[in-house]
């Protein structure tokens, strides 16, 4: 085989490199969320899919469903939300590698999406997101202090995911 | 105000028996973590809170934990209490203090005390004798970062006699002396 297959053949085979690499997971957050009338504490869980391995402006999209208890100590499900998510960009140089015993990325991300809320009465809302703690390795992803927030016609609410681990097993 | 004082009179305590402690485990970290108080809520309304402090190696099996607990859900720092610990590793020695790792998996069984306004005169003063139980510690203060797994803290609270319990689903210590580094020839 003459070098310039050869380096066709490694082209063409590192062009499909996206389907080899883990691309899709699940994830579990322990987070609360403050609204208008309420509160929440409790935890998330959900999926993600993740397509592409770019460096910069890589999506992800996910579905989630959190549950808890309220001010009230009743069990509920607050919202199941769906959504997109950017890793603005990823890096290896960051004073975060204490974070972890491997070495690691850092690729801090934004979210948005839509809700469909269970509290209160049952109504779709606006979801917004920010991961400026996120951290990642070929089929890990770990977040810290992850604020986000909803608006619905009950108004907005707030709320912060404490961590959120990301398995990709898939 | 007396609270900041108070908090910051026991952390400049705790550095300076930090800084005058010589012996080989002796290590120092930084703690963070999650943290969920139930069965207490007649005094704490927290639905999601935050833990973060100093942990301290005494000696090869034994540690000292200063931690302060701050709601983040339904007030964003609404509320903090402060909580110190003794805790003993349950599975041999929790530091090798050289520059080998050794154990890096453990177990911890603690007791101490709490402080918080959850009193009948809302002041902040010493509230909670706790017992606390680590079933899984995993990574050591020897490899710089150790993460322990579903604390259960008890906590007796000795003005209204309410037994209460602290669930510490994830906590991450992460040390900057007594590591491998220090012991590196």
């Amino acid at each position: 085989m003459s070098m310039k297959k050869l380096v066709l053949v490694l082209l063409l085979l590192s062009s499909l490199n996206f389907l080899f690499a883990r691309s899709f997971g699940y994830f579990v957050a322990q987070d609360g969320e403050k609204t208008s009338s309420n509160a929440y504490g409790g935890a998330s869980f959900g999926l993600v899919l993740q397509p592409f391995q770019r460096s910069f402006l890589n999506p992800s999209l996910f579905v989630s469903l959190s549950m808890g208890t309220d001010m009230q100590s009743r069990f509920l499900l607050p919202a199941a939300t769906m959504g997109v998510t950017i890793d603005l960009f990823r890096t290896m140089n960051h004073p975060f590698m204490f974070i972890a015993h491997n070495k690691i990325a850092y690729d801090p991300s934004v979210s948005v999406g839509m809700q469909l809320r269970f509290d209160d009465s049952t109504r779709p809302a606006l979801y917004f997101g920010a991961s400026p703690f996120k951290f990642s390795q070929p089929d890990f992803w770990y977040e810290f202090c992850s604020p986000f927030g909803t608006y619905s016609n009950k108004g907005w609410s707030w709320g912060v995911a404490i961590f959120r681990f990301t398995f990709l097993c898939l | 105000m007396r609270k900041k004082i108070m908090v910051l009179l026991t952390t400049l305590l705790f550095f300076g028996s930090a800084l005058s402690a010589k012996t080989d485990y002796f290590d120092l970290g930084v703690t963070v973590g999650s943290r969920s108080h139930f069965f207490e809520r007649g005094y704490d309304t927290s639905k999601l809170s935050l833990q973060y402090g100093l942990t301290m190696g005494l000696s090869d099996v034994y540690e000292l934990d200063i931690t302060a607990t701050s709601q983040l859900v339904p007030s964003f720092f609404g509320d903090t209490s402060a909580q110190v610990l003794i805790q003993r590793s349950l599975l041999g020695f929790r530091n090798s203090g050289t520059e080998i790792a050794g154990m890096g998996f453990n177990m911890l069984l603690g007791a101490g005390v709490g402080f918080s306004t959850y009193n009948p005169y809302a002041k902040f003063s010493l509230t909670h004798l706790l017992v606390s139980f680590t079933p899984a510690v995993a990574g050591s203060p020897s490899l710089c970062k150790r993460e322990r797994l579903l604390t259960f803290t008890l906590g007796i609270n000795i003005y209204t006699q309410q037994v209460s319990l602290y669930l510490d689903i994830l906590t991450d210590d992460f040390y900057f002396l007594g590591t491998y580094k220090d012991h590196q020839r």
